[in-house]
C-alpha cells in the first residue's frame, strides 16, 4: 500500500513537471467537450429521443471528458511496453515483488495522477456554462455516490483490461496491433466515441456482453440517474464479476508468459 | 594552414529552474524562474588538416554544445566558425557534404532493416553516385570488417557490431571531417581497440580530420596527442597529452630494484608505499622530486639493479587537472 | 521524387518485419472507420434527420473528410509523429544532412497501417459520388478534384503546425487533435444542422466548410456561382501559415538547441 502512495506521488510530480501539458490537457479536453455539445444540441434542436435527455446527455458528455484520463482505453506504461520488447524484463523478475499487483498499481497511478490535475477545472467550468450546453448536477446524492463508486470500479476495470493487453505484447513483442483491435471495439463499445444511449438497440445488445460500456459510460448515467436503481445495481454486480474474470485471466496469461520468458532466458 | 578556425565562440541557453518537492512543483506550474547558462564561453581554437584533436571536459561542459555548432545544427550567439571555407550554421545545407558525424547515443541507422539497406537510403540521400558507392562500401567492410553482419537488422547486431556500422556509414560520402561524440561508449575492450584503429587508419589513408569527445581517456591517449579541455563553458587547456601530464601530474609511482639495503634514504615528500628485501615501491610528490634525484639519493645507499617507472593512470591526471579547475 | 520512394521502400520493408502486427492493425483501422460510419447512420436515424439531407450528402461529408485524414497520415505520417523526432534527438541527424528538412521527415515514417483505410474511403467517395452527382459538368469534376486537394491541404496544414509547436513544448501536442479530429467529429454531420457561430468557426479558424458545406451546394445545384467551383483551395493559405511556423520553429531550435 505504501509502495501505491509512493508511486502515485511520484507519477503527480511527473505531472506537475510539465506544466504546458496539464494545461493543453485541459483545454484539449475543455474543447471536446464543447465539440460534443455543438454537436449534439444540434440533433436536439430538430428532434427528442427516448433513451436520453438533453441534460443527461450534456452530463455523459463533461464527466466524460473531466474524468478521460481515469477511464482511457488505451493507456500503457511506456517503460513496460518498452521492457518487454526489449527482453529487460527479465530484471524484473529477480525482484521481491509479485510482478502483476505491481505493474497494476503502476498503471492505476498514472490514472489518478493524470485525472487529478485536470478534473475539478472542467467540472467546474462545465457547470457555468449555460444551458443546455452545460453539466448538470447529480440526480441525488445517492446517484453521485453510484457515480463515485461506478467510476472508481471502471477504472479497476479498464487496468484489469490494459493488463491483458500488456501481456499479450509478450507474445507478438508488438504491442500495436492487438491493442489497436481490442481498444478501437471497445472504444465504440464502451461508448467512448458517441455515448451509447446515441447507438441503435442491436449496438447495444453487443455492448450489453462486453465489458467496455461498464468503464465509462455506466458512471456516467448513473450520475444523471438516466440508469435507475434496479438496473444500476444490476449493472454494478455485472461490473464487478468482469474485473475478477479479467483480473483472473490476466494472473494466469502472465504466469504463463512468464514460464516463456524463463524458459526463453530472457 | 588552419582548416578549422573557431575565435571567440558564445552560446548561452536560457533554463528553467526546477526544485524538487510537490510544493515547489506546484510553485513552478504558476510561476516560472530562469537562469543564464554560458555553455560556451569564448572559446577558440584552430585545427589543420588531417589533425585528430579530443575534446574533453566534464558532462556539461559545453562540449556537445560546441559539437552541434561545428556542425551546423546550432547557431552560435556571437564569434567565428570556418571549416574548410564554411560557415557551418549559414551555408549548412553545402557544408553538411564534407563532414560526418556519429553520435555515440543515437543511431543514424534504422533498426529494423539489413544495415545494406540503411546505407543505400544514405546514398541516395547524399547523392553518391553508383560507382563511387560500391567502391567506397567495399573499403569500408573490408576494413571495418563489416561483411557478416552487413544484411542483418541493425538490433540483431552487439554494440560494437553496431557502432562499426554507424562509423562506415557516416564515411560513406567520403567527409573531409569526421566528428566522434563518445564513439567507443558501452563497448567491450576488443570493439573499443578495433574502433580506435580504424579512426586511425582512415585519418591516415584518407586525410580525414577527426575532432572526438570521449570520457574514455584511454580512447584518447590511444589516438591522438592534441587535447582540448572545456570546462563551464572556457577553454581551459590546449595542448599536448604530455604537457597534461607534466603539469597535472603531481605523483609518480617508480619501483626501485636492488642488491641489498640496509636503510632506506630518508627523502622529503617521498612515500614508501611496500618494500621487500630486494625492492621498493615509492610513490613521488613530483612538487619537489625528481625522479633523477630520487635514484641518485638512493644510489648512495646501494646498488640500484633496475628502475621501473610504473606508467601513470591518465584518468587520474585528468581528475587531477580537473580539481584544479574547480570543475 | 526518387528519394521519397526510396523511403516508401524503405518503410514497406519495415512494416513486413512485423507481419501479423502489421495486418491487425491494418483491420483495426477498416474495422474502426466502418463502425464510425455506422453509428453516424444510426445516430442521424435516430434522431429521424434523413427528411432533411439525403444519406448521399452525409457519405460525401464522412468520405471526403476520411480520405483527407487518412492520405496525409499515410503520406505525411511523418509531421504528425514529429515529436518523436524531438524527443529522441533524432532531428539533430536531419539537420547534418544535405536534404531538405521536409523530405527528410516525410521520410521519417510512411504511415503504411492507413492504407487499409484509404482504401476503403476512397471506394465509398467513387461510390457517393456516382450516385450525389446526377448531371455532370466539368466545373463539378473540377470541383471534385479541389474538393480532395483542398481537405489534404488542411489536414496537412495542421499536422505541421503541430510539428511546429513541437519545437516550442512537446507537451501539449494533444491539443492540436481538437483540429484534426474535432474538425471531423463535426464535419461528418451535414452542417446545416448547425449554429451560424459553428460555421463561422469551422470557416475561419479552422477551413473546414470549404471542403464539405459549400461544395456541396454547387454539386447539387443548389447555387450556380463559379467562386465555389475554388473555394477548396482556399485550405492552402493555412498550409502556408503553417510552413511559416514551421520555419519559425526550426529557427528557434537552432538557436536554443531544445
Amino acid at each position: 500500500m505504501s509502495g501505491y502512495l509512493t508511486f502515485f506521488k511520484s507519477e503527480l510530480l511527473v505531472q506537475l513537471q510539465y506544466r504546458a501539458s496539464a494545461i493543453a490537457g485541459l483545454v484539449t479536453q475543455f474543447f471536446w467537450g464543447m465539440i460534443y455539445a455543438l454537436v449534439y444540441t444540434a440533433f436536439y434542436n430538430y428532434n427528442h429521443i427516448d433513451s436520453i435527455n438533453i441534460a443527461q446527455l450534456m452530463s455523459y458528455v463533461w464527466l466524460n471528458q473531466a474524468f478521460i484520463r481515469i477511464i482511457y482505453l488505451n493507456d500503457k506504461d511506456p517503460f513496460i511496453v518498452d521492457q518487454i520488447k526489449t527482453g529487460t524484463v527479465a530484471y524484473e523478475l529477480c525482484k521481491p515483488y509479485d510482478l502483476y499487483s505491481w505493474w497494476y498499481l503502476k498503471l492505476l497511478a498514472r490514472r489518478y495522477a493524470a485525472t487529478a490535475l485536470r478534473c475539478l477545472p472542467i467540472i467546474i467550468v462545465a457547470f457555468f456554462l449555460p444551458s443546455p450546453y452545460g453539466l448538470s448536477l447529480p440526480a441525488s446524492p445517492m446517484y453521485l455516490l453510484l457515480f463515485v463508486l461506478t467510476l472508481i470500479l471502471g477504472s479497476f476495470l479498464i487496468t484489469t483490461i490494459n493488463m491483458i493487453v500488456q501481456t499479450i505484447t509478450f507474445y507478438t513483442y508488438q504491442d500495436k496491433g492487438i491493442s489497436s483491435i481490442v481498444y478501437s471495439i471497445g472504444g465504440l463499445l464502451g461508448g467512448f466515441c458517441i455515448p451509447l444511449p446515441l447507438m441503435p438497440d442491436f449496438v447495444l445488445k453487443i455492448a450489453n456482453v462486453l465489458p467496455f460500456r461498464y468503464i465509462g459510460d455506466l458512471p456516467f448515467r448513473l450520475y444523471s440517474a438516466n440508469i435507475d436503481y434496479a438496473y444500476g445495481f444490476q449493472c454494478i454486480l455485472i461490473q464487478i464479476a468482469w474485473i475478477v474474470v479479467l483480473f483472473i485471466i490476466g494472473k494466469l496469461l502472465m504466469k504463463l508468459s512468464l514460464k516463456k520468458v524463463s524458459i526463453q532466458g530472457g | 594552414m588552419s582548416f578549422i578556425i573557431v575565435k571567440d565562440l558564445n552560446k548561452t541557453f536560457k533554463v528553467l529552474k526546477r526544485d524538487s518537492g510537490l510544493i515547489n512543483a506546484m510553485k513552478t506550474l504558476f510561476k516560472r524562474e530562469y537562469k543564464y547558462i554560458n555553455a560556451v564561453d569564448n572559446v577558440s581554437f584552430t585545427i589543420k588538416k588531417g589533425e585528430i584533436v579530443a575534446y574533453i571536459g566534464p558532462n556539461g561542459a559545453g562540449k556537445s554544445t560546441t559539437i552541434k555548432m561545428l556542425t551546423g545544427i546550432l547557431k552560435p550567439d556571437s564569434g567565428e566558425i570556418s571549416v574548410d571555407g564554411f560557415d557551418p550554421f549559414k551555408d549548412r545545407s553545402k557544408y553538411v557534404k564534407n563532414i560526418g558525424v556519429v553520435f555515440g547515443q543515437k543511431s543514424q541507422l534504422w533498426w529494423d532493416i539489413p544495415v545494406e539497406d540503411s546505407y543505400l537510403i544514405l546514398k541516395e540521400i547524399y547523392r553518391i553516385s553508383d560507382k563511387d558507392f560500391n567502391k567506397r562500401l567495399n573499403e569500408l567492410v573490408k576494413l571495418l570488417d563489416l561483411s557478416d553482419f552487413i544484411k542483418t537488422p541493425l538490433r540483431q547486431l552487439s554494440l560494437g557490431q553496431r557502432m562499426r556500422c554507424e562509423i562506415a556509414a557516416s564515411l560513406l560520402h567520403n567527409p573531409k571531417v569526421l566528428f566522434l561524440d563518445e564513439p567507443t561508449i558501452g563497448l567491450d575492450a576488443v570493439s573499443k581497440i578495433q574502433v580506435r584503429n580504424f579512426i586511425k587508419e582512415i585519418n591516415k589513408k584518407d586525410k580525414v580530420t577527426i575532432i572526438l569527445t570521449s570520457h574514455d581517456m584511454s580512447d584518447i591517449e590511444a589516438l591522438t596527442n592534441r587535447v582540448i579541455v572545456i570546462g563551464h563553458g572556457k577553454k581551459l587547456f590546449d595542448g599536448t597529452f604530455d604537457d597534461i601530464k607534466k603539469k597535472f601530474e603531481k605523483t609518480k609511482k617508480v619501483e626501485i630494484i636492488f642488491n641489498e639495503l640496509d636503510k632506506l634514504p630518508t627523502i622529503k615528500k617521498v612515500n614508501l608505499i611496500n618494500r621487500t628485501s630486494t625492492k621498493v615501491l615509492l610513490d613521488l610528490d613530483m612538487s619537489c622530486n625528481t625522479v633523477s634525484s630520487v635514484i641518485r639519493e638512493y644510489s648512495k645507499v646501494c646498488e640500484i639493479e633496475d628502475v621501473n617507472i610504473i606508467p601513470t593512470d591518465i584518468d587520474n591526471v585528468i581528475v587531477n587537472l580537473y580539481k584544479e579547475y574547480d570543475l | 521524387m526518387r528519394l521519397f520512394f526510396k523511403y516508401l521502400a524503405l518503410h514497406l520493408k519495415i512494416e513486413l518485419e512485423y507481419k501479423s502486427s502489421f495486418i491487425m492493425t491494418i483491420l483495426a483501422q477498416v474495422f474502426y472507420i466502418l463502425a464510425e460510419l455506422i453509428t453516424i447512420i444510426a445516430v442521424i436515424a435516430k434522431f429521424e434527420l434523413f427528411d432533411m439531407y439525403s444519406i448521399y450528402e452525409v457519405l460525401f461529408n464522412f468520405s471526403v473528410l476520411w480520405f483527407g485524414y487518412a492520405c496525409m497520415e499515410f503520406i505525411f505520417r511523418g509531421f504528425d509523429l514529429f515529436s518523436q523526432l524531438i524527443v529522441s534527438g533524432d532531428f539533430d541527424i536531419l539537420l547534418i544532412r544535405p536534404r531538405s528538412l521536409f523530405i527528410q521527415i516525410v521520410g521519417s515514417k510512411i504511415g503504411y497501417e492507413k492504407i487499409g483505410r484509404l482504401i476503403v474511403i476512397t471506394g465509398l467517395f467513387i461510390y457517393t459520388i456516382a450516385h450525389l452527382i446526377t448531371n455532370w459538368t466539368i466545373l463539378k469534376a473540377l470541383l471534385l478534384l479541389f474538393v480532395l486537394i483542398g481537405v489534404c491541404a488542411m489536414y496537412l496544414a495542421i499536422f505541421i503546425f503541430g510539428a511546429a509547436l513541437s519545437f516550442v513544448t512537446i507537451q501539449g501536442l494533444e491539443a492540436i487533435n481538437i483540429f484534426s479530429s474535432g474538425s471531423r467529429q463535426v464535419g461528418q454531420y451535414p452542417m446545416q444542422i448547425y449554429h451560424k457561430a459553428v460555421i463561422w468557426v469551422f470557416t475561419f479558424v479552422i477551413p473546414l466548410t470549404v471542403v464539405n458545406y459549400y461544395p456541396l451546394d454547387y454539386l447539387l445545384d443548389r447555387t450556380t456561382n463559379i467562386a465555389y467551383v475554388f473555394m477548396p483551395l482556399l485550405t492552402f493559405i493555412l498550409f502556408i501559415l503553417s510552413l511559416i511556423a514551421f520555419r519559425f520553429g526550426v529557427k528557434k531550435y537552432t538557436s536554443t538547441g531544445s
